[in-house]
């Protein structure tokens, strides 16, 4: 007789929690956004255009293990802050980190046993908030030999199946590290098929343009427009634009 | 079908016209019949949301989905007249605009868009 005859299965539903939350404590988030999910989001503040917009981006985290697949990128863009742009796209992540805990339940018979066999540097899903995320690398290979390329953050962003590129191009200037990290990052996911989610209070297709392009440097307009021109490869069809003004800061009220 | 996300505007378009052609399959109830709260009304107002409002290619729009509803013409060719007749629209828009951007030399008129999503929607943003 098998020793594992002897061993009862947990229940499947509590199993796929357990390893969801651990793809989601391995994911990064933020504490402030960690608990975001379509269903605690009040889309009931938003305008009636507004509500349109958060319906395609709905669809969309409803189908997030589709657009993994694909894979379909999306550009969630306002020009003011506070429309609600994070907690849709750390909405998707916690709906993908189920369809991951789902398809690996499947997949892995040990794990219907309710043991989960991946290290802590297991992240299917991950999240970076571009600005701080690109001065904690900066942070961690200062003073050391180290290359940058080999900092965790660097691997992670590079090759988790969906990522969250969270306030890309809120940069306050546009250094080099800056933007050949971003390039090496895109380039890599749109080279392999790797769905993104961007987040930006900043329309990317400026960078496109020679006059609209706020870079003065030569060189890094080039890599700015490089950046922008893949970004455009990836979200073609999913560029949404959320009306926003000053007044629809609605984090107090989503928060509180 | 099968792997898609979701329909397109033109695909929903067809299906709609489907289901309209087979609620009055003599052909009868002419195109648009806007009452809400009939079937027909119903998915007449819906083609009408669907394709927009242009009042002066209405007609037009009009003739064309009885066409298809008379089976005079296929679905299909109705929703590409339809498409066509729109985009025709919205190029002579479009180009109308450019035109009145270059006779001023300038910066684009003000107030062309109410908003800056406005804008972007014109340049394809969902």
């Amino acid at each position: 007789m098998k020793k594992k005859d002897g061993i009862k299965k947990p229940p499947r539903d509590q199993v796929i929690k357990k390893v969801k939350n651990f793809i989601i404590n391995n994911a990064n988030i933020d504490p402030l956004y960690k608990d975001c999910t379509l269903k605690n989001f009040k889309s009931s503040i938003l305008s009636q255009k507004n509500k349109k917009k958060y319906r395609q981006v709905a669809n969309y985290i409803n189908g997030i293990d589709t657009a993994i697949e694909l894979p379909q990128s999306i550009y969630l863009f306002s020009e003011y802050p506070g429309i609600g742009k994070t907690h849709l796209a750390v909405a998707a992540l916690h709906k993908a980190a189920e369809k991951i805990a789902e398809e690996v339940y499947r997949n892995k018979e040990v794990i219907q046993y309710g043991n989960i066999p991946f290290s802590q540097s297991w992240t299917p899903v991950y999240f970076i908030n571009v600005s701080e995320g690109l001065m904690d690398m900066k942070n961690d290979i200062e003073g050391s030999a180290q290359d940058f390329t080999r900092s965790k953050i660097y691997q992670n962003v590079k090759h988790s199946r969906l990522v969250i590129l969270d306030d890309i191009f809120n940069e306050i200037r546009y250094s080099p590290f800056v933007l050949e990290t971003l390039l090496y990052w895109i380039d890599f996911r749109l080279k392999n098929n790797r769905a993104t989610i961007f987040t930006s209070n900043h329309n990317f297709q400026i960078f496109l343009n020679d006059e609209t392009n706020p870079i003065s440097n030569e060189r890094l307009r080039i890599i700015s427009r490089n950046i922008a021109s893949r970004v455009n490869k990836m979200v073609m069809n999913y560029k949404i634009a959320f009306d926003s003004s000053p007044d629809t800061d609605y984090r107090a009220i989503r928060n509180g | 079908m099968g792997d898609k996300l979701m329909l397109s505007r033109t695909e929903t378009l067809e299906r709609l016209l489907e289901i309209r052609k087979n609620l009055s399959p003599d052909g009868k109830i002419p195109f648009p019949k806007e009452e809400p709260g009939t079937a027909i009304g119903k998915v007449d107002i819906l083609i009408l949301d669907l394709i927009g409002s242009f009042p002066s290619i209405r007609e037009r729009i009009n003739e064309i989905i009885n066409l298809a509803i008379h089976n005079n013409i296929s679905i299909r060719t109705a929703s590409v007249a339809i498409h066509e007749l729109i985009s025709e629209k919205a190029l002579y828009k479009k180009n109308k605009k450019k035109k009145r951007q270059v006779s001023n030399n300038s910066k684009p008129p003000k107030n062309m868009y109410t908003s800056k999503v406005e804008k972007l929607e014109a340049q394809g943003w969902n």
